[in-house]
């Protein structure tokens, strides 16, 4: 049997060790195995140190980076070493390598030994591939390794159907790794170097005394795929050591020095090759073939980066990498973009349900109309809109709470998620004039950050995007409550209740929510509403501090566009900027891709391939990572590890941006339970609260397309009852009483806990059409005392009244003093905020400007954006804060 | 049974041109089988037909009712699946759906731009080769793409002048600018004076300085119509496929520039670069400008501030000095059949009432633009509108459409520019060439100076509008056998 002799090739060896779990018993002794192996492997001339990749992973994406990265660089010899737990299905098929947080039986946590490392080693290029897999049941790894077409050698550290009693061994690695060790830096005596099966041999001799746990002798397996060729793993001998053959010298100096430069020689040659002979050409040729429609991408994300990911994806499209063939695609005529990418966005928990309501999702785009509709009566299809390949939520806490919303089996959807694409840490904005006084503004911890801003000190408004709503609020919720003492988040922390409530004590008033972060610093902008009714603005960025990311704080303040705020032509004046304030490790948002897969898509392959390529192109530090700092978000880690510090073109580097770019970058590290239990949390700080929505249902809402729009925000406000809240809902004009314009018709009684009665009463009202109007004008002022009267009637102070209508008709026959008796009634207390959705042309005038400030809520426009800020401001309803701060 | 389509191949099927007499015999067998007078026989085709559309036909509005009375006159049910929100959703979810083979939608309401791309990636199939003469010629470009018809213009829309017929009046105008250069001149003019007359007054205050136009200049859609339209007006031809070659050299630059002339001469406010039709005409009907550039569909919305016919009115868009000719981007909708249709024929059926001549005077008076001639005639010509009139209101002050039962005030002009419109490049890559235009041409009127982005957009241009990459472009690929 001849012997393969990787040395001088480019060769590359993955050594993967997983020691600390979450959920899984450590294992400290696997620790040390990475280090020994990789002084093991390179002690002899066959790896060179930088050819060697040492991974700890905690999530399955971490290994799936690292294996793509090793199977598309080596040449030579490839060689994949795993030590940690195993596990098998009760079948004893399908082997799951473990990670940091995986978690047993719920497989998209896991590394499939077959779907992950096998696929991905099966694209490799090297000549050969040695895998070593030190773990319970490797012996299991045999039957799926059969199916490959690369020659492949596979060490099994144990027989199949057995695990293997090791992990808590003292220094120096775990007993199986220590023996390969010892074997490939001493050598065998006799021989000049170690082959793989020299190697299994030696192994059997040495553990022929130790016994599995099932009482049996440990054996280590081995199987070999596709050659006959043995393999060279060490060239240790107890004997005289032969010198290095010049052959493999000069091949390693070739390698080196030369093959860099050799390639750019040839591809010089190669360009004025076919320049010379594109030029001889040019005369015969006919016109080029062609291109057919690119294949369409659809790439979800939240609001706020929305932005920036369309000017991604669109240079994306436009590079040359967009032009060159994906794997599984059809023929295609030569220098076609492959793929086009339209880019939307949808507030948090809509995309929670759309995923959860898959099938329904699927059943609507296929036009089956297949899928159970739920009590919400979610319509995935039309909110969030297209279905997915791809989605980019702001940060893991999101993805985990999707995950947790999803049917265990069954789904039409399958999220893969790739790891992250890029970072922003969580920044709390201080006016620029109002400092903290003895307070950091990095790694301050969060009760620091309280205390300078309570009513003794600072004396500032703490606003936050709604948890609910917003990845931003999510997070920033998880870091309130897991690291409010500025302590590291493990993975198993539990999040207190005390210190829960304590925080959503000083969290905004009823009302002042937003869906999200960039319309939350929108609606602070001086002058926001001045000049544009059309704007809701509160005019207190003075008195306030949010709760944002660096990216959106820099934005703000460099006056950049930021949710529906135009772009300024300069930065804010530097006493109208915030100062980012960095609370102590507390994640930053991380942007993870997820690759959604739909079952039953005929082009599957090459979607799949062209998302991955997205994906890849994205961390790429010459492609899409250039143009996301560019707009003010940290890089990914590149291949080194090491978290690239903002380039000097970065927004964030600007003295006038308020932030700091040497900030460092907290990962997320929490575990899907935490982030359950923090939202659970959140959920028992809410005090009960009580909402009334009082709806117009004139026969002009049937104009112009007011009435879906209205009856949209209508439904997105039911979707924000929970467990503590109750409604009702309102209707005016009343048809049985034309003459009494302060007659409403009670569809849903106030008190009501169901959101299901108030969404059907809302489906009758868009089947019936102009049936279920009214046909005289609707008496707004009379209507609204009606509801503000029976919502004063209770002492509660977190209830609110959410008013949709076209326009006030009641004008010309209203009695006098009607709006002065109004506006007096609901500056009594307590106080009920009225937040208005206007669909009529004059928009919130001054009347109903004015009706929304005497009762501290707020007048919305509407538009395409107003169901969603209608749903900011209501979700804010339950929360604890103190009102009229 | 849904036969499997090639995926991403182009067109599944090409058939060569088809001879005279098979051309008429199959219109003769499909007008027997579906005539929008007798209804479809009943066939084999199974279950309700499933309309695929924005949320625009979903609820109430004159589109429905014309489903609701096929629906009633046929006896077959129509299910409407509600799309998107977002017009970009809509087609982004309906190409993805058609490559991955997963549609068995019947009928899709298709922006007018889409065409070319939905036609190549075998999304819809064809019509026929032609259609009813009685269809507007400049529609009709819309629905046609590689010598065949794709689907039946629905509504269609043309982009109009708003003036402020009293304040031109008070400063010497009668009529509105007859020419873009006109237009430059009067603006200018008469809103200085204007301004300087309200601060005279001690009446100005940033709120009520008046500007001299709006238009649709925020990064979507809207600012790919405005830009087209300033580059016809600059020479421009509707019809070529490139921005770099011939007399087209220039064009998009001199468009684009003329754009930006007018925001840094303050013609056009800043905020315009943010404003898409609501905004600009809620401006508008502030009183914040002297014109707007917009849709007819806001007519009735300006209408409820400022009194039609005498603060203010609509007119073509002016003309371009070298030839008189008033060119519009045509807007609107078109119906196709999917090409995954398990119900063919009804779906033909519901196709053909929805664009009946009928129909389409009903889509007039209730505030669309029709894509039929007929629907233009006088009153007591034009085909008669099959719907029961709308209930008006009794409200004390609850306002119907200032026009119950009639043509709207703006119909004449509103004919005149949808005859002269042009529909947008009938390209497969359309879609990215409007993203080249977004980005390109945002950056270019948000920077300071004349900074000449021209010549790289309308290279970027092509090579969006080629599907191929720049260098791919020059070179033929080489042949790898």
């Amino acid at each position: 049997m001849s012997e393969y002799d990787a040395r001088g090739k480019r060769n590359r060896a993955l050594l993967v060790c997983v020691h600390d779990y979450e959920t899984l018993t450590g294992l400290p002794a696997v620790e040390d195995n990475a280090e020994e192996l990789a002084r093991a492997l390179t002690g002899t001339d066959l790896f060179t140190a930088d050819e060697v990749t040492l991974c700890r992973p905690r999530e399955p994406w971490e290994v799936g980076q690292a294996l793509k990265t090793a199977a598309d660089e080596a040449r030579g010899l490839l060689l994949v070493h795993f030590s940690g737990h195993g596990r098998v299905g009760s079948d004893g098929g399908n082997l799951q390598l473990m990670v940091g947080t995986s978690v047993p039986q719920q497989s998209h946590t896991t590394v499939s030994w077959q779907d992950m490392v096998l696929s991905c080693l099966d694209n490799a290029r090297a000549e050969r591939i040695v895998i070593v897999l030190e773990c319970c049941y490797s012996g299991n790894a045999d039957g799926a390794f059969h199916s490959l077409g690369k020659p492949m050698s596979l060490l099994m550290a144990a027989q199949p159907n057995r695990r293997i009693f090791s992990g808590e061994e003292p220094a120096g690695g775990t007993f199986f790794t220590r023996a390969m060790v010892q074997i490939l830096e001493r050598g065998i005596p006799g021989k000049r170097f170690v082959t793989f099966e020299d190697l299994v041999r030696a192994l059997r001799e040495r553990l022929a005394d130790t016994q599995t746990p099932m009482g049996d002798v440990w054996q280590p397996r081995s199987a070999k795929q596709n050659t006959v060729d043995d393999v060279i793993l060490s060239f240790a001998t107890p004997e005289v050591r032969l010198p290095t053959p010049p052959r493999i010298r000069l091949r390693r100096w070739f390698n080196q020095h030369i093959r860099r430069r050799l390639k750019l020689l040839l591809a010089l040659c190669t360009v004025l090759a076919l320049a010379a002979a594109g030029l001889t050409a040019l005369h015969a040729l006919r016109p080029l073939p062609a291109c057919p429609p690119a294949l369409e991408l659809r790439l979800l994300t939240a609001p706020e980066a929305e932005p920036a990911l369309r000017q991604a994806a669109f240079d994306y499209e436009m590079s040359d990498l967009n032009t060159r063939p994906l794997h599984g695609e059809s023929d295609l005529p030569g220098g076609c973009r492959r793929t086009q990418i339209t880019v939307y966005s949808a507030a948090k928990d809509q995309v929670d349900q759309g995923f959860a309501a898959a099938d329904r999702w699927q059943g609507e785009a296929k036009g089956t109309g297949q899928g159970t509709p739920d009590s919400k009566g979610t319509d995935p299809l039309y909110r969030p809109g297209p279905q997915p390949d791809l989605w980019i939520p702001e940060s893991t806490a999101d993805y985990e709470e999707a995950r947790r919303g999803m049917p265990a089996h069954g789904s039409p959807a399958t999220l893969h998620n790739t790891g992250p694409v890029a970072y922003s840490p969580l920044v709390v904005g201080i006016p620029a004039n109002k400092r903290l006084d003895d307070v950091e503004q990095v790694d301050v911890s969060w009760q620091d950050l309280l205390t300078g801003t309570d009513s003794a000190h600072r004396d500032l408004k703490l606003l936050r995007p709604s948890p609910v709503l917003s990845g931003t609020g999510l997070l920033h919720t998880i870091g309130l409550y897991l690291a409010g003492d500025g302590s590291h988040i493990g993975s198993s922390g539990t999040p207190d209740p005390t210190l829960a409530e304590g925080a959503e004590q000083r969290l905004s008033a009823p009302g002042s929510q937003y869906a999200g972060s960039t319309e939350l610093l929108c609606s602070l902008r001086p002058g926001a509403d001045q000049g544009n009714p059309a704007r809701p603005g509160t005019g207190q960025g003075a008195r306030s501090a949010p709760l944002v990311s660096e990216k959106s704080l820099a934005d703000f303040n460099l006056g950049h566009a930021i949710g529906s705020c135009p772009a300024l032509d300069s930065a804010l004046a530097p006493g109208d900027r915030y100062a980012a304030y960095y609370p102590k490790n507390v994640p930053a948002l991380d942007h993870p891709l997820i690759r959604v897969d739909w079952r039953g898509a005929a082009d599957a392959a090459p979607r799949q391939a062209a998302v991955d390529r997205l994906a890849d192109w994205l961390r790429d530090p010459a492609g899409g990572r250039r143009t996301l700092t560019e707009q003010g978000y940290r890089g990914v880690p590149g291949k080194d590890g090491e978290a690239p510090a903002p380039a000097p073109g970065s927004p964030l580097r600007s003295s006038r941006a308020g932030v700091n770019p040497d900030a460092p970058v907290t990962p997320f590290r929490a575990g899907a339970d935490q982030v359950a239990r923090v939202l659970e949390g959140y959920d028992k700080a809410q005090r009960s609260s009580r909402l009334l929505i009082l709806m117009d249902t004139s026969t002009s809402m049937a104009e112009g397309g007011k009435l879906p729009v209205a009856l949209g925000a209508a439904g997105r406000t039911l979707e924000m009852v929970g467990a503590h809240h109750t409604y009702g809902l309102w209707t005016f004009p009343d048809r049985a009483h034309p003459d009494d314009p302060a007659a409403v018709r009670r569809v849903v009684p106030l008190g009501s806990a169901d959101p299901a009665r108030g969404k059907a009463a809302l489906d009758r009202i868009a089947k019936g059409g102009t049936d279920e109007l009214v046909d005289h004008g609707a008496a707004m002022e009379e209507a609204l005392t009606a509801a503000v009267r029976e919502m004063k009637k209770s002492a509660g102070s977190n209830q609110a009244i959410v008013l949709i209508l076209d326009e006030d008709d009641g004008g010309p026959r209203r009695a006098a003093g009607v709006e002065r008796a109004l506006t007096a009634l609901l500056k009594e207390k307590p106080a009920v905020p009225v937040l208005t959705l206007v669909m009529g042309r004059a928009g919130c005038d001054t009347t109903l400007q004015g009706l929304a400030g005497a009762s501290h809520g707020q007048c919305v426009p509407g538009g395409p954006q107003a169901p969603d800020l209608l749903a900011g401001l209501v979700a804010s309803i339950g929360t604890a804060g103190k009102e009229d701060r | 049974m849904r036969t499997p389509r090639p995926v991403r191949s182009p067109r599944p099927v090409r058939t060569p041109r088809a001879s005279l007499p098979t051309v008429l015999l199959c219109l003769t067998l499909t007008a027997a089988a579906t005539g929008c007078t007798s209804g479809p026989q009943p066939g084999p085709e199974k279950g309700p037909i499933v309309l695929a559309t924005g949320s625009d036909l979903s609820s109430t509005g004159v589109r429905q009712a014309l489903i609701r009375a096929f629906e009633k006159r046929t006896g077959r049910s129509v299910r409407i699946v509600k799309l998107p929100d977002t017009a970009d959703g809509q087609r982004s979810q309906l190409l993805a759906a058609g490559q991955s083979g997963n549609s068995d939608y019947d009928v899709l309401n298709l922006d007018v731009a889409w065409t070319a791309e939905f036609a190549e990636a075998g999304v819809i199939r064809p019509w026929g080769t032609s259609l009813d003469g009685d269809f507007l010629d400049s529609v009709v470009k819309t629905v046609s793409y590689d010598g065949q018809i794709w689907g039946v213009p629905f509504n269609s829309d043309a982009g109009l002048l708003y003036y402020r017929k009293d304040i031109l009046h008070d400063y010497g105008y009668d009529e509105p600018p007859s020419n873009w250069g006109a237009l430059k001149n009067m603006a200018g003019q008469v809103a200085d004076a204007y301004n300087r007359k309200l601060a005279h007054d001690g009446k100005a205050t940033t709120n009520r300085k008046m500007y001299g136009m709006v238009a649709q200049l925020r990064p979507y859609e809207g600012l790919t119509v405005n830009t087209l339209e300033s580059a016809w007006a600059m020479g421009g031809d509707p019809d070529a496929t490139s921005f770099t070659q011939g007399e087209q050299i220039g064009a998009l630059q001199l468009g684009v520039a003329e754009i930006k002339d007018r925001l840094d001469s303050m013609i056009m406010p800043h905020e315009t670069m943010s404003m898409d039709e609501t905004e600009s005409r809620r401006w508008f009907a502030d009183g914040r400008a002297l014109f707007m550039r917009n849709w007819p569909v806001e007519y009735a919305s300006v209408a409820e501030k400022l009194t039609p016919g005498t603060q203010f009115d609509v007119a073509e868009l002016p003309a371009r000095p070298t030839d008189g000719k008033r060119m519009s981007v045509l807007g609107g909708q078109n119906l196709a059949i999917s090409a995954g249709s398990k119900r063919p024929a009804g779906a033909r059926a519901l196709i053909e009432a929805l664009t009946g001549p009928g129909s389409e005077r009903c889509l007039l008076e209730r505030g669309f633009a029709a894509t039929r001639d007929s629907a233009y005639r006088e009153a007591a010509k034009a085909p008669h509108c099959p719907l029961p009139p709308e209930r008006a209101e009794h409200g004390s002050t609850g306002q119907r459409a200032p026009w119950p039962g009639q043509e709207p005030p703006y119909t004449r002009t509103l004919y005149a520019a949808l005859r002269a419109a042009e529909p947008r490049p009938r390209s497969t890559h359309y879609q990215t060439f409007s993203k080249v235009v977004q980005i390109r041409v945002s950056e270019y009127l948000n920077s300071r100076g004349g900074t000449a982005i021209a010549d790289a957009l309308a290279r970027e241009a092509d090579e969006a509008l080629t599907g191929r990459g720049e260098q791919q472009r020059t070179r033929r690929p080489a042949d790898n056998g």
